[in-house]
């Protein structure tokens, strides 16, 4: 009886936390869980199993979220580094050819859009190494820390490329 | 090479990279008014600047394929397709650092 009581108000839990608030689903839910108790032996383990895993209604934690979109700026850098050799060395070829990128830039937009994704990465990949540096110290240990220092990378980095954007959309 | 000096390695280049790229910026925005061609090259082609792009162009190498180990090792399930993957990427960054080096230092 208390392994099923533990197990209706694991239940109620669960449609809480994933917002599901319709009273009447949650009542067929228990409906449901209650012919389980009454015919199934297993209810207790079949309480833990999560049932309704969509990972796109999950909200990840905001030290989750800095760490992977880290990841994926360092991924799509570390892909395209090719690339940004060959823009290297279309610069320094000639002048002529420092020109043609030039112009390149002002006129092609994949070129510059590419260019702007690059930065904004390399924006947002600094500041969110920062924080893992400092995390590596020993800074933003607690919950809380660690939350506040995700937002703040976020923001300083929006904030950044925003101006970033401002003067490279701008000015070239 | 073992566990604790490749984390040590990661850690240690990308502080080298955010002095690099504070050197990098406060130059560009010393001279934003006048960047052109003979700017760049001569600012590119100065020892001080050769030094420290081919340094930084290896410790990008050593960052990204470290970072780039790292994420085929966690999403990567397959052995033979992670391989693969790792292998053509290394060749991918050592024939870019060849070139980095080559056209800084001609």
């Amino acid at each position: 009886m208390v392994r099923i009581l533990a197990g209706i108000l694991l239940e109620r839990k669960f449609s809480e936390s994933t917002h599901n608030n319709d009273i009447f689903k949650v009542a067929a839910k228990l409906c449901v869980l209650s012919l389980s108790c009454i015919f199934n032996k297993g209810v207790y383990c079949f309480m833990h199993r999560p049932i309704f895993l969509n990972l796109w209604q999950i909200r990840l934690p905001w030290p989750a979220l800095a760490s992977i979109t880290h990841r994926i700026a360092g991924a799509f850098m570390a892909l395209f580094i090719p690339l940004i050799i060959a823009l290297l060395f279309y610069s320094l070829e000639s002048e002529d050819s420092f020109n043609h990128l030039m112009s390149t830039l002002q006129k092609g937009l994949l070129l510059r859009v590419f260019v702007t994704l690059y930065i904004s990465a390399l924006i947002y990949h600094t500041y969110a190494g920062i924080r893992h540096l400092l995390m590596d110290i020993g800074f933003f240990g607690t919950n809380e820390q660690a939350c506040l220092s995700a937002k703040v990378v976020f923001v300083l980095s929006i904030l950044k490329t925003i101006f970033f954007i401002g003067w490279f959309w701008g000015v070239i | 090479m073992s566990a604790l000096s490749k984390w040590l390695l990661q850690r240690l280049s990308g502080v080298y990279f955010i002095f690099y790229f504070i050197q990098i910026f406060i130059v560009m925005i010393l001279h934003v008014h006048h960047i052109d061609y003979h700017f760049w090259l001569s600012f590119m082609r100065s020892t001080f600047m050769q030094l420290t792009t081919s340094i930084a162009l290896f410790l990008l190498s050593i960052h990204a394929w470290l970072g780039m180990r790292m994420i085929a090792t966690d999403y990567i399930k397959c052995t033979a397709t992670r391989m693969i993957f790792l292998a053509s990427y290394w060749l991918l960054l050592a024939l870019s650092f060849v070139a980095g080096i080559a056209l800084l230092w001609r």
